[in-house]
């Protein structure tokens, strides 16, 4: 700690922290999505964002100032996925080390673009079906799995992990659509 | 289907198996194979992913939840007030702009009281919507200028002749532009407008309905709404059927959706429905197709019974950040069951078959004169196992010495007092039912232990027990309906609590209160006498008491089936808790003393906030 910065009060620590927060709420759903790519699992997902973040509190201090947070973030997140595969052994793992990099650097360039993403996604979901929308409520907003909203409605769960596999395929291929060049498509 | 959409709806299937956590070695190894092989399924894996993240962040807004408070705790910031993340509105701005604009307002809002906060961040709105509006015209007036200039080359050798055309032209296109963002606002405007003013629901009956503010349509749009006295009956656009009770304040939010701030409602959602959800300030509450009651009662407690299908009753999350996931505590309810949510995120089972007339499931007859909800509750509906609106049964009621349910039985019969006091928990509105008999000793009438000091020594037996109706039945099984001044009562029209020498019943004047917290209870009225019938062997004598709180507010005495019918007008305050209506006999004889409460009903007026 340099001698010149007055930390005796409080006041830098403060503003430290809140320059911190700012920048992570302003980045915290790019990480999420970059994680969530490399691991597929939401509760997973969730674990390794909370030691990502703690992680990047306890380094801030001495990092700051950070031109790209947001790249600075994913490396670090990066380096817990690794972790977390080193682990968890390579049994049930979905990539191999090589995929994984590619992979990393796939939703590195995709989860930078999440704003757009974000935006995008909200017309798309707006042209689908009241009962689509109804369906992705009861899966999002209401933390069911499909499973659960087959069993709830009474149809088949096959037959329900079809509507949803086609509802994120439409939803997938309408946001890359709206986010290609013009006459892209 | 084209075979790159069948390649990637594949794909897509086994991704979600993959996020449901349900997919097998089989599955999860194709998936493998199919991102090993191609780039391009690889590239479609990553955007499916963000998809799914950013359907998690938009639809419930769990990450904010997941890390802010945490991390807000371990960089010893403190969170401001107010501060938890709601479900992200479609019209949020991104992230970076918020972060951005919240920046000098944080600054302000640190060195300001607490009085000042709402007129900063007041006028740091219009600040910001000013900045907005003043950079719009700057970039307009540039791209103006652009053009111009561009076109000024294009032209440049006649530039002179058209000097005063190409200044017109300039004027134009800015009245050009200016009329196309108006009317791009003006789109955007009636949009908005017709979205706030579509139908969402239809009043298609009504039985004794008052409305705040009084409705001038049938067709109810986007907002709140107050139903201040009677039932309801609302169809939903998407086919779902609600009845509201009086009192009742909600805001109906769209074809599927209604936020209840308190009353009771009793929803009834078709298969095509599903996913109607009832928000209440506790609790949201998700069908799926059924037909289910819903209640809010005081401190915002609320309450639901399945009487068809499936429901899900789901706590949100608490702002506190306990829950890492959307849904907070969660609960599916079939047929049969049912659930009260707490104000502190808890849920739990609750008896449904300890109050199964707590809803009214049809509308009542509209001729009916009392058990209007807001307006008069009915005590003898009570006694029926009712809500006091019309949802207890005739000739149901309770047996004084043992608290069961009983209905009239067929053949008329004594029962003895036990000298016991029978609390009745399971019964919301009734604190407990006794049969008085003074030579006993203490005869206590309330949960809490309230005594009758004046109870006179009695048989200490009494036949049939505590009725909604005014059904007598002898011995030999003789059926007779009992009468006050020529009126046959006991009927939906002419309610009675039938309560023959020797019998006391307590009503939970605060259990009413609870289930109704918009509405005072105001005063018990009631009709009291030995019911008329001609074939009376003997002058048999009853004492009629009523008692609030353990006081005796009124005590007729020595009544015959000729006596004159007693009225009875009782106020009541809001301190009171516990009503109390007797029938002694005279400790000589129990024969014929067929005592009768006709109409007893308390008045109810709505509070004024």
């Amino acid at each position: 700690m340099s001698t010149n910065e007055p930390n005796v009060d409080g006041f830098s620590d403060m503003n430290v922290s809140r320059e911190f927060v700012r920048l992570l709420t302003t980045n915290q759903h790019r990480i999420y999505a970059y994680i969530l790519t490399l691991v597929s699992d939401w509760d997973v997902a969730d674990d390794i964002l909370q030691d990502t973040c703690e992680v990047m509190w306890s380094k801030y201090t001495q990092t700051r100032p950070i031109k790209n947070f947001g790249s600075w973030a994913t490396q670090i997140a990066y380096n817990k996925v690794l972790n977390y595969y080193a682990k968890k052994g390579r049994e049930h793992v979905l990539f191999s080390s090589s995929m994984l990099e590619d992979i990393s650097a796939r939703a590195e360039e995709v989860s930078g673009q999440i704003s757009e993403r974000v935006h995008a996604l909200r017309r798309c979901l707006a042209k689908l079906s009241e009962h689509d929308q109804r369906l992705l409520r009861l899966r999002y907003e209401y933390g069911n799995t499909i499973k659960d909203i087959a069993q709830q409605l009474g149809r088949p769960i096959h037959g329900m992990y079809k509507t949803m596999a086609r509802i994120h395929d439409v939803l997938t291929r309408c946001v890359r659509r709206r986010l290609a060049p013009e006459g892209w498509l | 289907m084209t075979s790159e959409r069948k390649h990637s709806f594949e794909l897509g299937r086994l991704l979600t198996l993959l996020m449901d956590g349900n997919i097998n070695a089989v599955q999860l190894s194709k998936l493998r194979s199919l991102l090993a092989e191609d780039p391009v399924n690889r590239q479609y894996y990553v955007e499916f992913m963000v998809v799914c993240a950013n359907l998690r962040r938009y639809m419930a807004g769990s990450v904010e939840q997941a890390t802010s408070p945490q991390l807000l705790a371990s960089a010893n910031v403190e969170t401001p007030e107010g501060s938890r993340r709601y479900p992200i509105h479609p019209d949020e701005d991104v992230d970076a702009e918020k972060a951005k604009l919240a920046e000098p307002l944080l600054l302000k809002l640190d060195s300001c009281s607490s009085e000042d906060r709402p007129r900063i961040i007041r006028e740091y709105a219009e600040q910001q919507l000013e900045q907005f509006l003043a950079q719009q015209r700057e970039q307009e007036r540039q791209s103006l200028e652009r053009r111009y200039r561009q076109r000024s080359i294009d032209f440049k050798a006649v530039a002179e002749k058209l000097h005063r055309f190409t200044h017109i032209a300039k004027r134009v296109a800015i009245a050009l532009v200016i009329c196309s963002v108006l009317t791009f606002g003006i789109v955007i405007a009636i949009a908005h407008v017709r979205a706030q003013r579509a139908v969402i629901a239809t009043v298609v009956d009504s039985v004794h309905a008052q409305w705040t503010p009084q409705l001038q349509q049938m067709e109810l749009r986007r907002g709140r709404i107050h139903l201040t006295e009677g039932f309801a009956q609302v169809n939903f656009v998407s086919g779902s059927e609600v009845i509201l009770q009086a009192p009742c304040e909600f805001e109906l939010v769209s074809q599927n959706n209604i936020h209840l701030e308190n009353g009771t409602i009793t929803a009834r959602v078709p298969k095509q429905a599903f996913g109607f959800t009832v928000v209440t300030p506790t609790s949201h509450i998700v069908d799926f197709g059924t037909e289910f009651g819903v209640m809010v009662g005081t401190a915002n407690e609320s309450e639901v019974h399945v009487f068809q299908g499936q429901v899900q009753m789901m706590c949100p999350a608490s702002p506190s950040g306990a829950s890492r996931h959307s849904a907070g505590r969660t609960k599916n309810l079939t047929r049969g069951q049912a659930a009260k949510a707490t104000t502190v995120g808890e849920i739990h089972l609750v008896n449904v078959s300890d109050h199964p007339g707590l809803f009214v499931r049809e509308l009542p007859d509209r001729n009916r004169r009392t058990g209007i909800p807001g307006r008069i509750l009915d005590l003898a509906d009570i006694v029926g196992g009712g809500n006091g609106f019309g949802t207890g049964k005739i000739d149901q009621g309770i047996d004084p010495s043992t608290g069961f349910l009983i209905p009239v039985p067929s053949v008329g019969r004594y029962g003895q007092t036990t000298g016991q006091y029978m609390p009745l928990p399971a019964f919301p509105f009734i604190d407990g039912v006794f049969a008085p008999d003074g030579s006993e000793g203490q005869v206590i009438i309330s949960s809490t232990g309230l005594v009758f000091d004046r109870c006179p020594d009695t048989t200490g037996q009494y036949w049939l027990g505590i009725h909604n109706g005014a059904k007598m039945k002898t011995g030999d099984g003789d059926t007779f309906q009992g009468q006050l001044d020529g009126k046959v009562y006991g009927t939906m029209g002419y309610p009675a609590i039938n309560m023959h020498a020797n019998a006391g019943i307590t009503f939970d004047l605060n259990g009413i209160r609870s289930a109704m917290p918009a509405v005072q209870l105001v005063r018990f009225t009631s009709l009291c006498g030995v019911s008329q019938i001609t074939w009376i062997p003997e002058a048999a004598k009853a004492d009629f008491w009523i008692l609030v709180d353990g006081v005796v507010r009124a005590h007729f005495y020595d009544m015959t089936h000729s006596s004159k019918t007693a009225r009875l007008n009782i106020d009541l305050h809001e301190e009171d808790r516990f009503l109390t209506l007797i029938t002694t006999d005279d400790g000589v004889s129990n024969g014929w003393v067929w005592s009768l409460f006709a109409e007893p009903t308390i008045e109810l007026k709505l509070k004024i906030e």
